[in-house]
């Protein structure tokens, strides 16, 4: 049970994520602004959750990612089965669908962890046999504090205390930006997964094992990340290739969209011409379950 | 601002925190720095450094400020505001902070006053500038930049004296704060930093205009209003809520009286003289000290504005009162010129006060100005 007992009046309550203590009034841990529900889910449970990380750049789409995850979890596509614990694990994915059906892509996420929506689901897979419940935690995490703490370790320990718990990485790649040939996804994917590495630790010859998929995002740009994405990635992400193919023993590629098709309007409310809106014209979802079901399927 | 530069200025180094699209990387992050900023120092930076829908308010002239010690030692002040719409086309403004870094030395120009280091940081600026090189060259401040709102109108307006007086007391005992200032708030802050002595001044660690964060480590946080979300995150944690609009919320308290001569001074448009007091105490504010000054405050006010009979029993009382420190010396010589004008026309200095920069010796003013 993580309650620690202070004095007889007093009770702190270490938080799931970071480990700090906390009074038990405290609806949100003072060091990484996760939910405290997170903890009282867990003991009310049983068992500790399993923590499933997103990570990528910046504008790689993590938030559109998460949520369509979240809706068709909750909608118990391809069999799953999915139960929110606590109002707060919807708020992600309401604020994506509301804003996906007025064509509009949802705000940016804020680098400060207070600002991030957590998701707490209890999922499963219904296979007509008794199957086992997962207790899922999937923070969405702002891209800027995950490059901040991996080109400066420690600036958002949050971030550093996910990874390390996590029982599985779902490592968003703009595909669409590695077709057009930019090295950009490429480098920063390598330099993520360098820092994973290095905080794992182990020697030379181990390699490591926690599960990480590597999901192709906006791949309706590029359709030949379907066909092959593994191909699509040692041709276009090859660092990225190289270094999982070295260090990482439980890594595999999918490819995904979930943007059928984009406008772009000029203008802006000031009409500087210079600014560029994009505009999701609707929603195409493809390959964002799959990813979800072989990391559910490696860390159990 | 309608500001005549001085001809002595403070270097500092400088930063700036923003979301931009480079060649290389996308989003908020430190884009630009002085060298003198060390990495521990950029390491703090980026973590306290406002992002995406940080500033209180989404307004186009939105503008916030931050000011905290780095583990360094050395003082941050930032300035920020809104820089357009953000770039990748998802809503809400981009946000653009620009910082300085100043040693204590340099802080010491400005009378460790972050407010006054704030309003020179403003003025220095160029505006928003998103196209700029790494490395930038270190800023040149001017201190004898006003500081926005210490005189009594501000950048955002005219400070309430009651909430100038109430902040006061939460910056002389410092504790973790969420304070609620819905009336021109840096205005109300750099009033409350002229108000409170050097040493206090150095210590203090506070935004005003931004929304909470945790991560931000800042010790005082002022907000324009009530938001679920921030009551939330600082519940059953030792971060008070405190709103500058109630009065039950700072009845009482150690620094009551000293509270009490700010409200009344500042209504009485006595900035530059509530200033010279402040710079005058060279010593912790403590609830004996400040009641000490306080009351000779108050002796100077009554010596101002009584009948020329009287003089002598305020010597007397004055003699009484004794002096042990510098702030309290500066204020007795004060009493004793009062007296003096005061005094019978035949006992008069032939040299009238002159309105001078040193408002210290000439802190006898027009009684008709105070609400009494």
């Amino acid at each position: 049970m993580p309650v620690v007992s202070w004095s007889a009046d007093e009770t702190a309550i270490s938080c799931l994520i970071c480990e700090k203590e906390n009074s038990a009034e405290a609806l949100v841990c003072g060091g990484c602004a996760a939910p405290m529900a997170l903890v009282q889910e867990s003991v009310a449970q049983g068992r500790d959750p399993q923590i499933i990380s997103v990570v990528g750049e910046s504008n790689v789409g993590k938030t559109v990612y998460l949520g369509f995850l979240l809706d068709m979890l909750s909608r118990r596509a391809k069999g799953y089965e999915a139960i929110p614990k606590g109002a707060y694990s919807i708020d992600l994915q309401q604020n994506v669908i509301a804003h996906m059906a007025q064509r509009r892509f949802p705000p940016k996420t804020p680098m400060e962890p207070n600002q991030w929506h957590w998701a707490y689901y209890q999922t499963r897979k219904d296979t007509g046999r008794k199957t086992k419940w997962y207790d899922l935690v999937m923070p969405d995490m702002a891209g800027e504090a995950i490059a901040a703490e991996v080109d400066n370790p420690d600036t958002f320990r949050v971030i550093r205390s996910l990874l390390t718990k996590s029982s599985g990485i779902l490592l968003l790649v703009d595909a669409a930006l590695a077709a057009n040939g930019s090295p950009r996804p490429d480098f920063f994917a390598l330099k993520l997964m360098s820092y994973m590495d290095t905080m794992f630790g182990g020697r030379r010859d181990q390699r490591i094992q926690a599960p990480v998929a590597v999901v192709l995002c906006k791949s309706d740009y590029c359709p030949e990340a379907f066909d092959n994405p593994r191909k699509f990635v040692q041709a276009n992400l090859n660092r990225l290739w190289n270094l999982c193919e070295s260090r990482f023993s439980s890594v595999e590629f999918f490819a995904c969209t979930a943007v059928g098709s984009l406008a772009y309007s000029t203008g802006g409310e000031d009409g500087d011409d210079s600014y560029v809106q994009p505009i999701p014209l609707h929603t195409s979802l493809r390959g964002v379950l799959e990813p979800f079901e072989w990391i559910i399927n490696r860390a159990a | 601002m309608d500001h005549q530069p001085g001809r002595l200025g403070v270097v500092a180094d400088s930063a700036v925190f923003t979301s931009v699209r480079t060649l290389t990387s996308e989003g908020y992050r430190l884009v630009a720095a002085s060298p003198g900023v060390t990495a521990e120092e950029r390491t703090e930076l980026r973590r306290s450094s406002p992002s995406h829908n940080s500033l209180c308010n989404d307004r186009v002239d939105a503008a916030a400020f931050s000011a905290y010690r780095l583990s360094s030692g050395r003082y941050c002040v930032a300035h920020s505001c809104s820089a357009g719409a953000e770039h990748t086309g998802r809503g809400g403004s981009r946000v653009y902070t620009r910082i300085a870094v100043l040693d204590d030395a340099a802080m010491e120009a400005f009378a460790c006053d972050p407010a006054r280091v704030y309003a020179a940081l403003s003025f220095a600026s160029d505006g928003v500038e998103l196209s700029l090189p790494p490395e930038l060259e270190p800023v040149t401040l001017d201190p004898s930049v006003p500081a926005l709102g210490a005189s009594g109108g501000g950048v955002d307006g005219r400070p309430d004296p009651c909430h100038v007086a109430r902040l006061v007391t939460i910056f002389l005992r410092p504790r973790q704060a969420v304070v609620v200032a819905p009336e021109a708030p840096i205005a109300t802050f750099a009033a409350a930093m002229a108000a409170i002595p050097a040493e206090h001044r150095r210590t203090v660690s506070c935004s005003v205009g931004l929304r909470f964060a945790a991560s931000r480590e800042i010790t005082v946080t002022v907000v324009p209003g009530d938001e679920g979300a921030t009551r939330r995150a600082i519940r059953g944690h030792a971060i008070e809520w405190l709103d500058l609009r109630d009065e039950k919320a700072f009845e009482g308290g150690e620094h009551a009286n000293w509270a009490r001569l700010v409200q009344t001074w500042i209504r009485g448009g006595r900035h530059r003289e509530l200033a010279a007091v402040t710079d005058a105490v060279d010593e912790p504010l403590t609830a004996g000290a400040v009641f000490r000054l306080a009351s000779l405050c108050d002796l100077l006010d009554r010596v101002q504005g009584a009948p020329p009979e009287a003089s002598a029993e305020f010597s007397d009382e004055l003699a009484l009162l004794g002096v042990r420190t510098n702030a309290e010396r500066v204020l007795a010589d004060a009493v004793a010129a009062a007296v003096a004008k005061n005094a019978p026309v035949d006992t008069q200095p032939t040299d009238a006060p002159t309105d001078d920069a040193d408002a210290v010796g000439s802190l006898v003013i027009d009684d008709s100005s105070i609400e009494r």
